[in-house]
């Protein structure tokens, strides 16, 4: 049996050991990660953006980073549609409430696409995602989410290109050019009925997940509202 | 001592075969179903366990003299949780598309009970160079079963057999169009949790028919 | 935020859907070894369920006040100027504080228990050990940290899962005393018939994932 003093002494001693190990590989590393985390954002707002991960060319960090300083513009707006300072990485895309944060997709000096950030509840969890419209601020050009918390097979779905290739081509302005969003249906979209332009195909057992996705899609696309208007009044971004 | 002397070579044989840690003493099942779903999540796994229980059964063996024995498990407990903490920052950083699939289940190689087990039942009874030698061996018979379980998980279940590289996986194999359209189906069961109940059920009935081992209720 | 349907679907999910057993793996080993009587199951499912309450919500409040990013920004208050805390970032030491917490926990449990109900302590003290080093306990806290609960949906989250491992393992315990007269080919007896067993569980439980809150 060791004594009480040397136990605590090998304890401390193990505890400082591993801690500086541990503290050590962080250290080394964090960079790397942080890099590793914008990277993965930027990518999802490219696959937004309906830019398209080629064979020839796997999208790594570095691909990514050099397609996204290419041709992507970011800035924030406020609800007003005015320009506004911000640090993008430390918005919080969850409750962007003042200051919404813009991609512009740019290429050979043509505005090709607009992506702004989505978040909402759907069933369990919050659900993350970027949508992009045309310039015209009225077509979809592209969603994906990137982050959720959804049954797998079911409420998860909404990652899968069967479900957000259904967006591309639908309309987020009503008649009257109000910004309503896309609405996710229980069931099939009628495409005879004239408001289908507005809707998608729902996820057979996710009716809640779906309810989640459109109600949010109106929420966060609303408060680009005034921004959008701007836009297509000027007619250049 | 020489390396390769056929007590090593018992020591690495073993496990794999006729004393698998999973199939045949049922340890460390927890976190190897849940990264079955493809085969490069299990192969990186794999790897990943590998190195754990190899390092820790070494670094337990190194102190096992100077460990005060009502403190053993939290120490075996904080070396390895440590370990276990390495690989995730490095996998974080190295291979950032792989650990965000693997999630916490990277953190629960911790509680890996073959960890833990071979900790108390071997190295701290060994010197190090048997200890890594157990290590390599119990790690390689947890790679054999969830490799084989992931294979057909995933050959079966998506269609698809993935290898792992720096991203999100390379498609080595993929079931043709052409048999889609003559009618064949992937079976989606099998990339559901029960799907891996299933097929560990059956690799472990096959692997006790194959070495005659029983097991009374 | 919040609200009683909120908590009610963090709870149904814990038990039913997102069984930690059954769709998630966590807790296998001790879930097959042990499933073999029912008066043990009883017991270890009891002792998950105590272990996993009391120890979710006091990771949640280690990770919050202690490692997350900016966690410790209220020592700025303490000393005021010579530091800023508010991007210190501690979460890499998080598995080997939960694991810690975990095993310490654990022993607590077990002396309190050996003080003030021996009954308690005789029917479910031999188990307590055993889980200090079960996969659910750990994956509690890490699916609690993964998925931003806050405290209360932490405390129900714990619960629930606690629950659903109680009641897959008495129900298998079941099953499989049922079983112990069938003729099973003696090579699938034990752990490979108890595993096809879980599969079905497995997929009982899966129905429930239709449900809508």
């Amino acid at each position: 049996m060791h004594s009480n003093n040397y136990t605590l002494g090998f304890v401390f001693i193990v505890t400082v050991i591993l801690g500086t190990l541990l503290s050590f590989t962080k250290e080394n590393v964090r960079d790397l990660q942080e890099y590793n985390l914008k990277a993965d954002v930027k990518k999802n707002i490219l696959r937004s953006l309906n830019f398209v991960e080629t064979e020839s060319e796997p999208w790594s960090n570095e691909v990514v980073e050099r397609i996204f300083n290419k041709n992507v513009q970011a800035f924030c707006v406020n609800t007003n549609g005015d320009f506004v300072d911000c640090i993008l990485e430390e918005v919080d895309t969850e409750r962007n409430i003042e200051v919404l944060p813009v991609y512009l997709k740019v290429v050979d000096n043509k505005t090709e696409g607009i992506a702004v950030p989505v978040a909402g509840k759907g069933l369990w969890s919050t659900v993350f995602g970027y949508i992009a419209l045309e310039p015209d601020t009225d077509t979809v050009l592209g969603i994906q989410f990137y982050k959720h918390g959804e049954t797998p097979g079911l409420g998860g779905e909404v990652e899968k290109a069967w479900f957000t290739n259904n967006f591309v081509g639908k309309k987020i302005r009503s008649n009257d050019d109000k910004v309503i969003g896309i609405e996710v249906l229980k069931g099939k979209v009628d495409s005879s009925n004239p408001y289908s332009m507005h809707q998608v195909d729902g996820i057979s057992g996710a009716t809640v997940t779906g309810k989640g996705v459109g109600s949010f899609l109106k929420e966060d696309l609303g408060r680009y509202e005034s921004y959008f208007n701007k836009v297509r009044a000027d007619g250049t971004i | 001592m020489e390396l390769f002397n056929s007590e090593s070579k018992k020591i690495i044989n073993d496990p794999i075969n006729v004393n698998n840690p999973i199939s045949l003493q049922v340890l460390g099942i927890c976190s190897a179903l849940a990264v079955t779903i493809r085969l490069d999540q299990a192969i990186i796994m794999t790897l990943a366990v590998i190195f754990v229980l190899c390092s820790s059964n070494v670094i337990l063996s190194l102190i096992r003299d100077y460990i005060p024995s009502r403190v053993r498990i939290v120490i075996m407990l904080s070396v390895i949780a440590s370990l276990v903490s390495v690989v995730d920052e490095l996998l974080q950083a190295y291979l950032y598309d792989m650990s965000k699939q693997l999630s916490v289940f990277v953190g629960l190689i911790i509680t890996n009970c073959i960890i833990m087990g071979r900790a108390e039942a071997f190295a701290l009874k060994n010197g190090p160079s048997k200890a890594f030698l157990d290590g390599l061996g119990n790690g390689l018979g947890y790679g054999m079963i969830i490799i084989i379980v992931s294979f057909f998980r995933e050959l079966f279940g998506a269609g698809t057999i993935t290898l792992p590289d720096g991203g999100a996986g390379y498609v080595l194999f993929s079931i043709p169009e052409a048999w889609y359209a003559a009618g064949y189906e992937n079976i989606g069961l099998l990339v559901l949790s029960p799907g891996a109940f299933f097929i560990l059920g059956l690799v472990i009935w096959t692997q006790r028919e194959i070495f005659g081992i029983e097991e009374g209720e | 935020m919040g609200g009683f349907e909120d908590y009610l679907s963090i709870f149904t999910k814990a038990v039913f859907i997102e069984n930690i057993v059954l769709a998630y793996f966590l807790g296998l080993c001790s879930f097959l070894a042990i499933s073999k009587s029912i008066d043990a199951s009883v017991g270890i499912g009891m002792a998950v369920v105590v272990v996993l309450t009391i120890t979710a919500p006091i990771n949640w409040f280690i990770y919050e006040f202690l490692l997350s990013k900016g966690a410790l920004v209220w020592l700025n208050t303490l000393f005021s100027i010579q530091y800023d805390f508010s991007n210190t970032d501690l979460s890499f030491l998080k598995l080997i504080v939960f694991i810690s917490v975990i095993a310490a926990m654990v022993q607590l449990v077990e002396m309190f228990m050996e003080r003030f109900s021996q009954s308690l302590y005789s029917s479910l003290g031999i188990f307590l050990p055993l889980i200090a080093v079960n996969c659910s306990i750990l994956g509690g806290s890490l699916f609690m940290v993964e998925r931003e609960y806050n405290v209360t949906e932490t405390m129900v989250y714990g619960f629930g899962s606690g629950v659903g491992f109680f009641l897959a393992i008495v129900a298998l315990a079941s099953v499989r005393y049922r079983l112990r007269y069938s003729n099973i080919p003696p090579r699938l007896r034990g752990v490979g018939m108890a595993m096809l067993l879980t599969g079905l569980l497995s997929m009982a439980f899966m129905a429930f994932s239709g449900i809508d809150l």
